[in-house]
């Protein structure tokens, strides 16, 4: 054990200035840390789960509910913040590429439109919500959607009784969709910290893992959204 | 005190169905059978951990004249698949003898129609209606024949369990439990709520008597109070039966709810800091509703417990002559009609 | 630092220790350190443990007598459902990972720390804050629903905000374990040194992987499920409260298929604990490693397919419970084997009766006691009389109190040289483990033999006919709560008293041990080379001040 095991003070700034210390260089550091990403997302996989399970158990004992209350979610809505989602997750995996790639430029303006296209997102969920809770349609016992409402209804649904416990369904849809648009707040702001850090000129081919890590986050959000949209709008 | 050691040698020394509770059901013999060569077969198991251990821990101590360990395998997959194999095939063993007890356990009798039984349970007590009509506060069976239990709960999960009969089943709010099985032994049990259920949980007692032929049920299930009793008297029945006492005293003291002592015609002080006086309405309202006038300093706890009209009549009648005991003028000749 | 520990190692990059390293509170509460952040661990979870045992006396205090001694039935039911909450989620859970765990894994990959070390910050603050708000509560006034917060019971109205922040409590110390979890896998995957494949790891660090995987799928549906009950218990959701339309039966569901794996959760750590410590003082490899690293996975991978086993009785369809039952009793299996592997480890060893080894020694009592008492619980058959009686009570106690707090003073014991560079004094460790394990057997032997009477659990008063029970087992609590005392006193009195520890005082042959004690702030000054972790061949035990030395070559 000698000089050549010690790391002189040179060989520490050798490492460069994103290389943390418990790591030997750098391609250690990234897999470590898109292996921590995974697991994160595994995690994030179960926090969901819970909610499709009761939504499984609730749609088995209540069918009727079911089919009656996702006549008041508009699909066109829904749709159209897919296609939203779709778009951002394209734009975020072009970061990806722009800053292994070394491309300034292209990173920054795909990370801009990656969050772009979650505020869209954000803004066509706002215009959902409030005309909901505008007519009386909230989650659980707050549940009673207005007359003007009910008369908007396609008629062969008006038809049908008001089932029991129609709350339940808002419950799962605003827990569903709330919980998923917290994580897509979370993954704006994660992006807005990707955008300063481009600017400031941080990644490049030798160091994207956070570029890498953010985008893992964010297909996973698209994907929960992905199952969310038929499962809610498309009964 | 002295009485648990001899009893755990009395375990110890192989006389278990002594230790354990009384047999009272048809599948109470059955379920000790598992648990018994499951206590004996776990009781060599662990004998033989804690000899091994003790052996080897002073056959091979490390001492100055033996201060390195004799050479000896650092694995042997025989050996260990003996150690896999052998624990396998006797809890699979078991599971299949637990499984055939299970099954008689949770299976009506083939062939005989039971005597189907709805229990209620709430905070905290049990309420058993018997198909012959009559409601009571404990269960009424008769030995030998089948009984099936349709189970459900008012506020939150209970649990009937009955040690003697090796049985248990939660009454879950919202939804219809079963519990089948045939009492064998004429007698007394004790009921026990065995799921947490708040304040009085340990408290939430009650019986099952089972009759020795369909002749002495039939005989209690007729009994009741003589025609000619008051309002009164049966009103003291129904606040019995009903479990009102579980919380509400009758000689005053502070338990969960306001004793009922002296209650009648006062003016009570509620919660949202006006008062209401105490009579029939109130009482209605408190039964079919309990949340809308409580009591200050009460909790808002008690479950709704709707009464017939001759009954709430006669808790009226019954909390009157509490009153009257407490003070107020008699009404004697009124609670008599 | 001895001389002794300066000689027996090449000169140093850096000599002063990671206590030295960096002062003042600031220097602590906020260090990467991951084993400032262990011994930060280490000091939280045994003020935790202090408090839920405090509960616990009081507990058994107030059942001296059938219609209750001390406290009125509310209090008491508070009083267990605390205890209950902190000592589980407070203590057992992150006991033997996060504190001695924290310490000890990157030690044992010959790392300079864990993978993350904010996110391990950052999950010992959510810690603290969850704790915080367990404390909060008991402040607002407690909760009585019992720590498994069954609804309808749990969020009534008559709950109020207590229940809540025990909710928030819970998410908060559940996200805590999940980041704890992320960070220990990831580290044992992707930094193991040269020369350690996958089955060259202590036995220890397997125990880790094997938790952490249960944590990062286990816990998070605890939270969301807290989270639920939370919005439930304000807005009225419909989703567990039957009053709205909801299911208390998919309440149970979600929590057991947390809770469950969460017993694996503590008993995992702890089984690793013991397979170091009955190696190490054997002075011989352990018996069998492949099949007890391999079980440690089939545990963890089997746990999570066993929960309904704690809803045999509420109504849940027969066929479920019979693949429930069926699980349960394969569960058993591959704790059956460590057992057996523990015991052949001693088989012609050379066997060390320091405190560690009588601590692991008294394990292998109580864990199978504990294990073959869960037999009874998982057939369908004996376990609807005995559930939620007694005999459940004692079953988790030998199992979460018995096997896994002793693995956990075993661990302490153990890895406390490292941790302090002091020694403790042998004999009174020693006397802290007889303590111990007398005052648990005589605390929870006769709750077994309540609950086969048919004493049912969370009793605030009682059949007089368990008076006998009782009193032994409140007796038994104080005997263990002094065997606790006593190992603490040992311990806190090493600080200032005891012997420098050298770094190998048991001769290890796991990489913790090449360094000095206390390991200075980067552990190791270049990454070193493994070699088997259980292999003692050129050890040798230089004197007792000196500790064991390895010669190479030899």
């Amino acid at each position: 054990m000698d000089a050549t095991a010690q790391p002189a003070p040179a060989a520490r700034q050798e490492r460069g200035r994103f290389l943390a210390v418990q790591f030997e260089d750098m391609a250690a550091q990234l897999a470590t840390g898109k292996l921590g990403i995974w697991l994160f997302l595994a995690n994030e996989v179960l926090f969901f789960s819970a909610l499709f399970v009761s939504y499984g158990v609730y749609r088995s004992h209540h069918p009727e509910l079911f089919r009656y209350a996702s006549q008041f979610l508009d699909w066109r809505m829904g749709a159209t913040n897919t296609l939203v989602l779709i778009s951002s997750s394209l734009a975020a995996a072009w970061s990806v590429r722009a800053a292994q790639l070394g491309n300034q430029r292209t990173l920054i303006r795909s990370l801009v439109l990656t969050v772009v296209l979650a505020a869209t997102f954000m803004v066509v969920k706002y215009f959902e919500y409030s005309h909901k809770l505008h007519n009386g349609v909230g989650w659980g016992t707050a549940c009673n959607p207005s007359p003007e409402l009910l008369a908007s209804l396609p008629a062969a649904v008006r038809a049908l009784p008001v089932p029991a416990h129609l709350g339940t369904f808002f419950s799962l849809y605003y827990l569903m969709t709330g919980l998923h648009g917290i994580h897509v707040l979370v993954g704006i702001g994660l992006y807005v910290w990707l955008i300063v850090r481009a600017r400031r000129g941080d990644f490049g081919p030798g160091y994207y893992g956070p570029v890498d890590a953010v985008a893992l986050y964010w297909h996973l959000v698209d994907l929960v959204w992905i199952f969310l949209f038929p499962l809610l709008y498309l009964i | 005190m002295t009485e648990l050691p001899i009893r755990t040698l009395h375990l110890l020394a192989g006389a278990g169905p002594g230790y354990l509770p009384a047999q009272a059901s048809s599948v109470a013999a059955g379920v000790d059978r598992v648990f018994l060569f499951l206590f004996w077969g776990s009781a060599f198991f662990l004998a033989l951990i804690i000899l091994l251990t003790i052996v080897f821990v002073l056959r091979y101590r490390r001492r100055a004249t033996r201060l390195h360990p004799e050479p000896s395998p650092a694995h042997s997959t025989r050996l260990e698949l003996v150690w896999t194999v052998i624990p396998l095939v006797l809890v699979l063993a078991l599971f299949a003898m637990s499984t055939r007890t299970w099954i008689q356990m949770t299976s009506a009798d083939p062939g005989a129609d039971p005597v189907r039984v709805q229990v209620t349970g709430r905070k905290w007590s049990w309420w058993f209606d018997h198909p012959s009509g009559k409601g009571a506060n404990e269960l009424h069976v008769v030995a030998g024949r089948p009984v099936e239990l349709i189970l459900s709960a008012t506020d939150v999960i209970h649990s009937l369990y009955v040690p003697e009969f090796r049985l248990k089943q939660d009454a879950v709010p919202g939804r219809f439990t079963r519990l089948t099985f045939t009492p064998t032994v004429p007698g007394s049990y004790p009921i026990l709520c065995a799921e947490y259920c708040g304040t009085d949980h340990s408290r939430m007692l009650s019986t099952v008597v089972v009759h020795a032929d369909q002749a002495s049920f039939d005989a209690w299930s007729k009994e009741g109070l003589p025609a000619d009793a008051t309002l009164a008297e049966l009103g003291e029945q129904v606040f019995a039966e009903k479990g009102c006492a579980a919380c509400h005293s009758v000689d005053g003291t502070r338990s969960v709810g306001p004793s009922v002592r002296g209650l009648w015609k006062r003016h009570e002080k509620l919660a949202d800091g006006t008062t209401a006086l105490v009579d029939e309405e109130y009482l209605r309202e408190s039964l079919v509703k309990p949340g809308a006038k409580v009591v200050a300093g009460y909790p808002n706890i008690m479950p709704p417990m709707p009464l017939e009209e001759r009954e709430l009549k006669a808790v009226a009648a019954y909390l009157e002559t509490l009153a009257a005991e407490g003070g107020a003028p008699a009404k004697g000749e009124e609670t008599k009609r | 630092m001895s001389t002794a520990a300066v000689a027996v190692r090449a000169p140093a990059h850096e000599t002063e220790s990671y206590l030295e390293h960096g002062r003042g509170v600031r220097s602590w509460l906020f260090t990467l350190d991951h084993k400032r952040i262990g011994i930060m661990y280490l000091t939280a979870i045994s003020a935790c443990l202090l408090l839920g045992g405090v509960f616990a006396l009081v507990l058994r205090l107030h059942l001296w007598s059938p219609q209750g001694a001390l406290v009125s039935n509310d209090a008491y039911n508070k009083l267990f459902t605390l205890h209950g909450a902190v000592m589980i989620f407070l203590f057992i859970i992150p006991g033997i990972p996060a504190a001695l765990g924290n310490f000890v894994l990157p030690l044992q990959l010959g790392a300079k720390d864990l993978a993350f070390p904010r996110v391990n910050l950052l999950s010992f603050w959510l810690f603290v804050a969850g704790a915080i708000f367990f404390v909060v509560v008991l402040v607002v006034g407690g909760v009585d629903t019992g720590w498994t917060l069954y609804p309808p019971y749990s969020l009534e109205s008559a709950r109020g905000l207590g229940i809540l922040l025990a909710l928030s409590a819970v998410v908060l110390t559940g996200f805590s374990s999940i980041l704890t979890g992320v960070n220990f896998i990831a580290t044992i995957h992707r930094m193991r040194p040269p020369g350690m494949g996958w089955f060259d790891m202590p036995l220890f660090l397997w125990a880790l992987y094997a938790t952490g995987v249960i944590q990062i799928i286990s816990t998070p549906v605890l939270g969301i499920t807290a989270a639920m009950g939370f919005l439930e218990r304000i807005f009225h959701l419909g989703l567990f409260m039957p009053e709205y339309g909801g299911d208390p039966i998919l309440f149970q569901h979600f929590f057991w298929f947390y809770s469950h794996p969460a017993v694996y959760i503590m008993i995992l750590p702890a089984m690793g604990v013991v397979s170091e410590v009955v190696s190490v003082f054997s002075r011989k490899p352990i018996f069998g490693y492949r099949f007890i690293a391999v079980s440690s996975m089939a545990i963890a991978i089997i746990g999570f397919l066993v929960w309904g086993h704690h809803m045999f009785v509420s109504g849940q369809s027969r066929w479920a419970s019979l693949a429930f039952s069926f699980l349960t009793m394969l569960v058993s299996i591959p704790s059956a084997i460590k057992t057996f592997n523990w015991i052949a480890t001693m088989y012609k060893g050379a066997i060390v009766l320091k405190t560690p080894m009588v601590y692991v020694l008294t394990f292998f009592a109580i864990f199978g006691v504990g294990g073959l008492t869960g037999l009874f619980l998982g057939l369908l058959a004996t376990d609807v009389p005995l559930h939620d009686t007694y005999f459940v009570v004692a079953h988790f106690h030998f199992v979460m109190v018995g096997a896994v707090m002793i693995a956990f003073l075993a661990g302490l014991h153990y890895w406390w040289p490292k941790m302090t560079g002091r020694m403790y004094h042998e004999g009174v460790g020693v006397a802290s483990a007889w303590l111990v394990f007398l005052g648990f057997n005589l605390t929870f032997v006769p709750q077994f033999l309540a609950g086969v009477l048919g004493m049912p659990r969370r009793y605030a008063t009682y059949a007089p006919q368990f008076t006998g029970h009782n009193r032994l087992s409140t007796v038994g609590a104080f005997v263990l709560a002094l065997g606790l005392v006593v190992a603490l006193a040992g311990l806190l009195h090493s600080l200032r008293r005891g012997r420098r520890a050298p770094p190998n005082p048991w001769g290890a042959a796991s990489l913790e041990w090449t360094i000095a004690s206390p390991p200075t702030h980067h552990n190791f000054d270049e990454t070193p080379r493994a070699r088997g972790p259980y292999d003692y061949s050129g050890l040798h035990e230089v004197s007792e001040e000196a500790g064991w030395v390895r010669e190479e070559g030899r």
